[in-house]
């Protein structure tokens, strides 16, 4: 009887677990920690783009020029575009602790930083957080991109989904026309 | 004669003739239709086939219109979004990569 109800609960809690893993294997992050701050927060650009949204645009998003190609490349791979990007009236309005759910995600197998760079100051509000990472997937290509800017007072969050480089993904926004490639100074 | 005493006549109630009712029985009862002596001979069912086929493609245009443009609103919507996506991208890698080429002397920390 023992025996019986512990390959259920075991099966029970392998089922739970597969989601989790599942959502950790496409370099999609959970940005909804982030929701109670943008409450709070002065100014806010959100932007939400699932895969079915970037397809069903696709074909009349990009018009016909010289980087068309490189850009429609880069739109097949995309899964996801999510951005988070909060200005806050005062310097205290989140700490490291708000932002720690989201870099806990991080930690998942795949994720590889690379870019790190945190400052501590004397006060409790001066410090600085500037991360990249990149999702590697089981094939060794490129899952997924994660961006995050914190200063007081300041919190940019970036997490595009997908097969991709960064190189290509400037070409897109040429297409949209954004003046200067995409992390020219990090690609180049 | 004046209009008033011509609009007095024209709404003048009139009694029906006594065998009205009769006769209009005595149709019922015999399945008689009502005379068609306005419409053209078999000009009834064409009318109404060219009216059912200009009320569908009045409305299937209108369909077709309204999905292109809900499509092209879409279409300039996620556009939109993408752009500013991007943008912040853009702007945060900036800022990144601007933190980590500075000197930690020149940080002021």
């Amino acid at each position: 009887m023992k025996g019986t109800v512990r390959a259920t609960f075991a099966i029970a809690l392998f089922t739970l677990l597969i989601p989790v893993a599942a959502s950790a294997q496409d370099g999609k992050l959970n940005l909804s920690f982030l929701d109670r701050l943008a409450e709070r927060a002065k100014e806010k650009q959100e932007v939400t783009l699932d895969e079915s949204m970037l397809k069903s645009v696709a074909p009349s998003l990009v018009r016909p020029g010289p980087k068309a190609e490189a850009a429609k490349q880069v739109l097949s791979g995309l899964k996801g575009v999510y951005v988070r990007n909060y200005e806050f009236d005062n310097d205290k309005a989140y700490s490291m602790d708000d932002i720690a759910a989201i870099r806990k995600q991080l930690s998942a197998p795949g994720w590889v930083k690379i870019v790190s760079n945190e400052e501590k100051g004397k006060g409790p509000n001066d410090w600085e957080l500037q991360e990249v990472y990149f999702f590697k997937q089981a094939d060794g290509k490129s899952g997924g991109i994660f961006i995050l800017n914190a200063e007081p007072g300041e919190l940019s969050v970036v997490n595009i989904v997908g097969t991709f480089d960064l190189s290509s993904l400037g070409a897109l926004g040429g297409i949209l026309g954004i003046p200067g490639g995409i992390a020219a100074g990090l690609v180049n | 004669m004046n209009m008033d005493q011509e609009l007095r006549d024209a709404l003048q109630r009139k009694q029906a003739p006594p065998d009205l009712a009769d006769r209009v029985l005595a149709r019922i009862n015999n399945g008689e239709a009502a005379p068609a002596s306005n419409r053209g001979p078999g000009s009834s069912g064409v009318f109404r086939w060219l009216a059912a086929a200009a009320v569908l493609a009045i409305a299937v245009g209108g369909a077709e219109t309204y999905y292109t443009q809900q499509q092209a609103a879409e279409t300039a919507r996620v556009k939109e979004e993408l752009r500013v996506a991007l943008q912040i991208t853009n702007d945060t890698l900036a800022r990144v990569q601007s933190k980590i080429s500075q000197p930690a002397d020149a940080r002021g920390r």
